[in-house]
């Protein structure tokens, strides 16, 4: 991911990232709409391999500290998955981790990619621009829940 | 009226800047430079808060300025200001000389293989304050219809709209105009003493049409709700290495934010000002004493 300053002092070419807030911003390189293509698997079929895990449905705010890639978001919406079926909801889950590890992690991509309905703000270096992600159903076996119980 | 106007006439007026005299000054302002361009934009920002059955906050807001940027090897200099003049550009421009002069091979233009996936008007003019009010209302009564567990409904709805135009020392030059709007709705629904909250948002760069389409605001109730009814009924989540399963669309920006380079927060805050308050530290050199530092003119709510 490269704006025009830095993809010349790397000898590679831009791929059009330079962003900026507004004009009395700088133009920096940033994520534009980001996401993960859809697989082949049934989501229901995706959640029924889970003996027993949560269900991540929505998440509010979290921080990704990218230099190391570690990530706090807290959910929103989440159930207990209990033998493969969604169990009660939960409260005040936070998924814990780093997004190279989770990515060796995945265990079934679902069918379903679906993009965010247009809520995202991405911060960094002090300016905030508008930002879409998006990504199908996902089952990642071992991932960091900080809860209550 | 204004929506005739061709969108460039808020950056380009008789009295400031015209385009052919923008071209010749950049060409001359970074002459020494290997890259970089000035950057024309006109604003307008508006956003509605409602909360307790009534319109707490409305806000509106107009700002329009330049960004001038020359870029020689490793170095960035930056000037902006809230007026487009050409005194103005070449007040700006001697902060550039700064700079050491480029010697390396002058950066080729963008591509140019951008599509129009968005129109030109402007979501602000297209739909009366009166209107947008009573949206608030609506939506604040229909939520709190749909359930007696409704204890509160907050709704946001802002827009805005900006013109910006991108010209560069070899004559290229690119104009873009973008709206841009959100609907938020957060609910918090109250059994036997414990309080939960849910909300739901949707927005993007189109007009408000598609938000006051019904089926659009009361799917955004309805999601709302189910949230905060489901948290009612939430128990304890457990601690601990488990398996995890994602859902699909947002849930992905765990995975696709730690592809960039640096530290950065994420929210979903509801009406988020597009162009929030500005300030001179963002420039990596400090500002020449011409360079302003912007500020939206301060909008008086229609």
């Amino acid at each position: 991911m490269q704006d025009r300053l830095n993809a010349r002092l790397m000898g590679v070419p831009a791929t059009g990232n330079g962003r900026r807030e507004s004009y009395a911003h700088a133009p920096m390189p940033r994520m534009t709409n980001t996401f993960m293509r859809g697989g082949n698997d049934d989501p229901a079929e995706l959640m029924g391999r889970v003996k027993n895990g949560i269900y991540a449905k929505s998440f509010g705010g979290g921080q990704v500290d990218i230099v190391s890639g570690k990530f706090v978001f807290s959910c929103t919406e989440a159930y207990k998955i209990e033998n493969g079926k969604l169990g009660a909801p939960i409260k005040g889950a936070t998924l814990i981790g780093d997004g190279p590890t989770v990515l060796t992690k995945v265990a079934g991509i679902g069918n379903d990619m679906a993009l965010d309905e247009g809520i995202g703000m991405c911060g960094k270096g002090g300016q905030s621009v508008p930002a879409g992600v998006g990504q199908p159903t996902l089952l990642v076996e071992g991932l960091t829940v900080g809860g209550t119980a | 009226m204004i929506e005739n106007l061709d969108p460039r006439s808020f950056l380009y007026r008789p009295d400031g800047l015209d385009p052919e005299r923008a071209k010749a000054l950049v060409a001359s302002s970074l002459s020494a430079c290997d890259d970089g361009e000035l950057y024309l934009q006109y604003s307008a920002v508006e956003s509605f808060g409602f909360d307790d059955g009534r319109l707490k906050t409305a806000d509106y807001s107009t700002d329009s300025g330049f960004g001038l940027r020359g870029v020689s090897g490793e170095m960035t200099g930056f000037s902006h200001s809230n007026e487009i003049s050409e005194a103005a550009i070449r007040r700006a421009a001697q902060t550039l000389q700064l700079l050491d002069p480029a010697k390396g091979e002058k950066a080729p233009p963008p591509r140019g293989n951008n599509r129009h996936l968005y129109g030109e008007a402007n979501p602000l003019e297209a739909i009366p304050f009166a209107k947008k009010v009573a949206l608030c209302q609506q939506i604040d009564a229909a939520a709190r219809a749909r359930d007696p567990r409704v204890a509160q409904v907050s709704v946001g709805l802002s827009g805005s709209w900006s013109v910006v135009e991108v010209v560069r020392p070899d004559g290229f030059v690119a104009t873009d105009v973008r709206p841009l709007v959100r609907l938020n709705v957060s609910i918090v629904a109250e059994q036997n003493g414990r309080r939960e909250s849910g909300s739901f948002g949707m927005g993007g760069r189109y007009l408000y049409d598609d938000l006051f389409e019904e089926g659009r605001w009361n799917r955004a109730v309805d999601e709302a709700l189910a949230q905060a009814l489901v948290n009612l009924e939430s128990v304890d989540a457990p601690a601990g290495e488990q398996t995890v399963l994602l859902g699909p669309g947002w849930p992905g920006i765990i995975l696709t934010k730690p592809s960039a380079t640096a530290s950065k927060a994420i929210s979903t805050a509801r009406a988020p000002a597009p162009f929030p308050a500005r300030s001179a530290s963002a420039s990596p050199l400090p500002a020449s004493p011409s360079s302003t530092t912007a500020q939206s003119a301060s909008g008086a709510a229609r």
